[in-house]
């Protein structure tokens, strides 16, 4: 059928079938600005103006536009840099989202910037709870939402015609320690061993200065280098393109946890108009592999199969089709028919290795499973000194159990493949991926393809946080490539994301620990049951960086760590934000809380006093390194202590702790107020292992391509690599032309992952960038002593796109360029340079929170989350605090809302955005980031990570702020309301 | 994505409606907003009948009635003057801005009520739905969606005590999550009249005299919701601690 309306200004008539949606019709019409992020209007990516209103295009029918006026992104703003036709201005929200640097990864900007201008149409002066209310039907997972906020009330003022302040950077002073003392009247904190007392801190904190060199882009908020094509909605991520000829791939999913394919009809699927091809277990090479994404060779379980004779839970794969029409592709899927011999399923991993429970990997084909009988992926064991020596040394002993959840990444873009043949018959795979190399090697013996004859190409990632070091649906979607010959487009829906996909492991993390009557800790002990789900996918070393970070924290003489990763019947677990770390300070942060309490000990002072310092060796690092033996590493820089002082200064600790006052809320005598710290640590990058590389080739402007494989997933690191190579080269930013990343032409670089991009992709990018400088002053050099006397080369500077001498002299950076390539000894200027680290040096934070419990209802409501953080230098502070907004955020959800729920038949009950809760711009706690910037020398202008340790401690601070509160511990996350309410009934007993 | 969809009529009559919907050959069902429908991704669904030209987007005043016709949008209910404030609060509290502006009052009522601000509050205020065919009215919390096999909801009115004071409360896992628990209540300086959400399944529970300082509201016997947000027993616990409050607050709120 036909439909006209109008579109931004313009009559449309589209050509639509009845079922499409809105969204579908204009994203097949080339209106690329609304998204897909779910399929039931809850996330708000697809958002359009209908009217001069915000509306959702994924639960609206394309036949119900007809009469009302729509816009998308693209008509909200004027066209870029268009040649001769020059550039018309960007709307001034469009503006603001860029300079605040409200966009991340970029996947919900359009939705956002519509909601903001519809909000800012009627209301001048919206008050900020009215900005919030406004974007509260855009979900973002990347942000916090601070900034988004931020840009919409600066929009405002600057179309009020108010002058507005520059985008930050400065550096505040740190809090004066008069402000870490405590009130009078609130009494001494209890003391720790060493003497150590908030009380006690005399002396502003040590904070260690980075070399005094003033640098020009390197630490400044300068712009996201692909926010422009974001803030437009441009054309930039895996589902924005069309090709000619090209199919939907879609999938089968078993309905059951566990069973066996009996047999499988697909000829009336085959013979429906429209399908090109059916694919199942019988169709495809039967190769075992793993989907994560790691470096070679991949150290987990290869226990996965394209497609399968088995069903290892709910949502695996049965069969997979392509047609011409998504319709098509949903009706070939119910023509399928499959006969299943249902299997006993395990859902509780405390089950998994029990005598008599059926065995989940029975197969003989996969490989590097450590004990299929048994269920058991992987093991890990390891100890240090003897925690049986140091419990005997202890004056008390503490142990229990604690528990966090299967919770699902949630990038609002989800999981999207493109496959074709190019015109040299090589397999070309667009895909949101997180690591387009490792993709390419996992997926070539999957295909029968050799690596040479595979091209990722790795666009725009619409959010990732460790789902997308997956090879997830690439290997399908090629599949149904080579069978037809057709270019296939393959996207998850957002059911599919939850069901389907990968998780965070949950965890029941034993603890046990021994303590001397002065607090110091002598042996600390892990056990841990980590579940998998059907697949192994990172079942290894998920687990072993649970212990290898947070048994490193607290550095005792005697450690021990034991993990079995076991087979469940679920969703397999895989890579999320963290990687391990997050579950195993839920554990280690709510019980050192206890142990601090229990023994009337200050709960900041107790753990100073055991935390590692500068200097010490990082405990586990000779132990495990990623299922390898490790090298001893050095803590260089540790800014624990200075973060302390800052979060609690931050967030008035001595002012409420303790304080019976503050706990209470006045009027409403149901609610309890409560405050609670975590103190953790992560680190950076994968030492001896993972490589980073970057090319930098300039250009007969002075303008510079840098080519990296890092991927940018919506950190920022695409600008923070720039803002390095800019630092280096002496010219701005915008000067670079950054590409990342395409197997054929980007160098090698493992991918996004283990907060290593700054660190490892940083170091190679200034190796890079300095072999370039060294070409370009030779060439100024040259050029120098032709028009003049003879210069050294080592005395020139880079700087302002000019190169120096030091006689005051100067050439364009441009000149030297055009002199390279076209007058006197012709060469291109260009460089690669790669780093490996023999160190991963740990990020420290400490994360505050405080919290409002009702005490009828079991209600937590988390009001503050405060984190200070050592990341070593800052490249660029408003990308950086990005990072830290949105970790706490997602860290929050962790705590409070999030967790996939199943039925007794091993179903997500809750596949939803709705129904799973992840926060909304008008419910996120308020949030303050603080940057205690140590000097790391090892890194690249001193620059640790950020990355992840966000995700790290406002779970426990939340837990230990919940205790604080009302007076009960909550071992197992998320906090809903009915475990808080039990806790109290229980304690109240 | 409703991929079996094969029709889509904008009826410019409620009879045009009807004969649409009641068709037997084809599975046909209204389309108030749209959200809820489009939403489903419902393979069965082969014909939609949209409703937006039959007028029914008219907000009246009727002998101390308002009067909502089914096709209002939620956001117009947030910015209605004249609606109750804990009306306009509750709507906002439904979903968020982009949804309201789809989602009508009959899209709301007609797919899962039971949990709804907005649905609880209009119980409490003692609201009657009616259909496009069956005669008479429904009161809120006797109305089950399978009533609405072949037929579809034109308006909803509620009366407007004199005096009266209302409350809503609710439970969630933030402020801003859809309750696991609600409970509202109308007070006038003769009767009380309490709705609690997220007991009963599929129904909202309104106790018209409800008993003082009771500890849990029960179910008496029917089909509670008990899932991984609540068990039943615990619903039953917070709502008696949530029709507490709002009794409490309403009667607080009492004018004169």
């Amino acid at each position: 059928m036909e439909i006209s309306f109008l579109l931004n200004g313009e009559n449309v008539t589209f050509t639509i079938r009845p079922g499409q949606t809105l969204l579908a019709a204009l994203r097949e019409n080339g209106v690329v600005g609304p998204k897909q992020g779910c399929e039931t209007g809850e996330c708000g990516a697809c958002a359009v103006l209908v009217d001069g209103q915000p509306m959702n295009s994924c639960v609206m029918l394309a036949a119900q536009a007809v009469g009302h006026h729509i816009e998308t992104i693209e008509g909200v703003g004027g066209e870029q840099q268009r040649g001769w036709r020059g550039s018309e201005p960007l709307h001034v929200l469009q503006h603001a989202f860029v300079e605040t640097g409200a966009i991340q990864c970029g996947y919900c900007t359009p939705g956002m910037i519509l909601a903001a201008k519809a909000l800012l149409d009627d209301n001048a002066s919206p008050t900020e709870d009215e900005v919030r209310e406004a974007l509260a039907g855009v979900l973002c997972r990347c942000t916090g939402y601070i900034k988004p906020v931020q840009a919409v009330l600066r929009a405002a003022a600057v179309l009020r015609g108010e002058k507005v302040p520059p985008i930050g950077g400065d550096k505040a002073l740190p809090m004066l320690p008069g402000l870490l003392a405590p009130p009078e009247d609130s009494g001494p904190p209890a003391m720790a061993g060493d003497g150590f007392t908030l009380v006690k801190t005399t002396s502003l904190p040590t904070i260690i200065v980075a070399p005094e060199k003033p640098l020009a882009y390197v630490g400044k908020p300068e712009p996201k280098v692909d926010a422009l094509k974001l803030v437009q909605g441009n054309p930039a991520f895996t589902d924005d393109i069309e090709m000619r000829g090209m199919l939907v791939g879609k999938l089968l999913l078993s309905p059951h946890a566990h069973a066996i394919i009996r047999h499988i009809d697909v000829s009336k699927a085959r013979a429906l108009p429209g399908i090109h091809a059916v694919l199942t277990h019988k169709d495809v090479p039967r190769v075992a592999y793993t989907t994560a994404g790691q470096s070679d060779p991949e150290p987990g379980p290869h226990d996965n199969f394209s497609l399968d004779y088995k069903v290892r839970w709910v949502g695996d794969r049965v069969a997979a089709v392509a047609a011409e029409t998504e319709e098509i592709a949903l009706q070939a899927i119910d023509l399928i028919d499959v006969e299943y011999e249902v299997l006993p399923a395990i859902l509780d991993p405390r089950d998994s290795m029990k005598a008599g429970m059926p065995i989940i990997h029975d197969e003989e084909d996969s490989w590097l499973v450590e004990d299929k009988q048994r269920n058991l992926a992987a093991m890990i064991d390891w100890e240090l000194g003897s925690v049986q020596k140091g419990f005997s040394e202890a004056d008390h002993i503490f142990e229990d159990t604690y528990y966090s959840p299967k919770v699902q990444q949630a990038p609002i873009e989800n999981h999207v493949v493109v496959t074709w043949w190019d015109e040299d018959d090589r397999l070309v795979v667009r895909t949101s991926t997180q690591v387009p190399f490792h993709a390419r090697r996992i997926l070539a013996p999957v295909l029968g393809l050799p690596e040479k004859r595979i091209r990722v190409i790795k666009p725009r990632i619409g959010g990732g946080f460790g789902v997308k070091q997956e090879i997830l649906i690439e290997d399908i979607c090629a599949h149904l490539t080579i069978v037809t010959g057709r270019p296939v487009r393959m996207v998850y829906t957002r059911e599919e994301e939850f069901a389907a996909s990968r998780t965070r492991h949950n965890m029941f993390v034993t603890l046990k620990t021994g303590v001397k009557n002065d607090g110091t800790i002598v042996a600390n002990e892990m056990y841990l049951l980590s579940d998998t789900g059907g697949s192994g996918t990172h079942a290894m070393t998920v687990a072993g960086n649970t212990g290898h970070k947070a048994m490193a924290l607290y550095n005792a003489p005697n450690i021990k760590f034991h993990t079995d990763i076991v087979y469940t019947n679920k969703v397999p677990s895989g890579a999320y934000r963290g990687y391990g770390v997050p579950q195993g300070f839920w554990a280690l942060e709510i019980h050192m809380e206890r142990i601090a309490r229990a023994l009337g000990l200050d709960p900041i002072g107790f753990r100073l006093k055991n935390a590692i310092k500068a200097g010490d060796e990082h405990p586990v690092s000779k132990i495990w390194s990623e299922g390898r033996e490790g090298a001893a590493e050095t803590i260089h820089t540790c800014g624990l202590p200075e973060c302390a002082n800052q979060g609690a200064a931050a967030i008035r600790w001595s002012e409420r702790y303790n304080n019976p006052e503050w706990h209470q809320v006045s009027g409403s005598p149901h609610l309890r107020r409560g405050i609670g710290l975590a103190m953790v640590m992560q680190g950076t990058a994968i030492p001896n292992l993972d490589m980073g590389a970057a090319s930098i080739k300039m250009n007969d402007d002075g303008s510079f391509n840098l080519l990296v494989g890092a991927t940018d997933l919506g950190t920022g690191s695409d600008t923070v690599l720039t803002q390095m190579a800019a630092e280096v080269l002496g010219c701005p930013p915008e000067d670079f032309i950054t590409y990342s990343s395409d197997t054929d032409f980007t160098p090698f670089d493992k991918g996004a992952y283990a907060s290593s991009t700054t660190y490892i992709s940083g170091r190679a990018t200034v190796l890079a960038a300095e072999k370039v400088a060294g070409q370009i002053k030779a060439v100024a050099a040259r050029m120098f002593s032709k028009n003049g006397g003879p210069v050294d080369e080592e005395e020139i500077l880079l700087s302002d796109r000019s190169a120096w001498a030091s006689d005051g002299r100067s050439v364009s950076l441009r000149e030297v360029a055009l002199n390279s390539l076209h007058h006197e000894a012709q060469h291109q200027i260009m460089a690669t340079a790669s780093y490996v680290s023999p160190e991963s040096p740990p990020p420290f934070a400490a994360q505050y929170a405080t919290v409002t419990v009702d005490t009828g209802t079991g209600q937590v409501t988390v009001d503050e989350l405060i984190m200070a953080v050592d990341g070593g230098v800052i490249i660029n502070p408003v990308t950086a605090s990005g990072q830290v907004e949105g970790g706490m955020v997602q860290a929050a959800g962790y705590a409070v809302t999030e967790e996939l729920a199943y039925d007794e038949q091993g179903r997500v009950v809750n596949p939803r955005f709705g129904p799973y809760w992840i926060y909304r711009a008008d419910d996120v706690p308020e949030l303050t980031t603080i940057f205690v910037e140590t000097y790391e020398e090892t890194g690249p202008y001193g620059a640790k990570a950020v990355a992840e340790i966000p995700l790290n401690g406002a779970g426990p601070a939340i837990a230990n702020a919940v205790y604080d509160a009302v007076g009960v511990w909550i071992k197992d996350a998320p906090l809903y309301p009915e475990k808080v309410w039990r806790a109290l009934q229980e304690a109240n007993a | 994505m409703l991929y079996n969809l094969r029709e889509y009529h904008r009826a410019q009559s409620m009879s045009e409606a009807l004969n649409l919907i009641r068709r037997k050959d084809i599975t046909t069902v209204p389309l108030y907003g749209g959200t809820q429908v489009v939403g489903s991704g419902n393979s069965q669904i082969e014909a939609v009948v949209d409703l937006a030209d039959l007028g029914l987007d008219t907000i009246k005043h009727e002998r101390q009635r308002l009067v909502i016709g089914s096709m209002v949008t939620l956001q117009t209910l947030v910015e209605h003057d004249s609606l109750p404030d804990l009306i306009r609060e509750t709507t906002r509290r439904t979903t968020t801005w982009n949804l309201r502006n789809q989602e009508t009052l009959g899209g709301v009522l007609a797919a899962d009520l039971t949990r709804s601000p907005l649905a609880v509050m209009l119980a409490a205020f003692g609201a009657l739905l009616e259909l496009a065919d069956k005669e008479g009215q429904f009161l809120l919390e006797d109305f089950s969606p399978s009533l609405l096999n072949g037929d579809f909801i034109t308006t909803l009115s509620f009366p407007l005590p004199d005096k009266y004071g209302s409350a809503y409360e609710q439970v969630g896992r933030t402020p801003a999550d859809a309750p696991i628990v609600n409970a509202a209540a109308v007070v006038n300086l003769q009767e009380a009249r309490v709705a609690v959400g997220g007991l009963l399944a599929g129904r909202i529970k309104v106790i018209e005299a409800p008993p003082p300082g009771a500890a849990r509201i029960d179910t008496d016997g029917e089909i509670p919701i008990d899932d991984y947000l609540g068990s039943k027993d615990y619903r039953a616990v917070a709502a008696g601690v949530l029709v507490k409050r709002v009794l409490i607050a309403a009667a607080s709120r009492v004018e004169g």
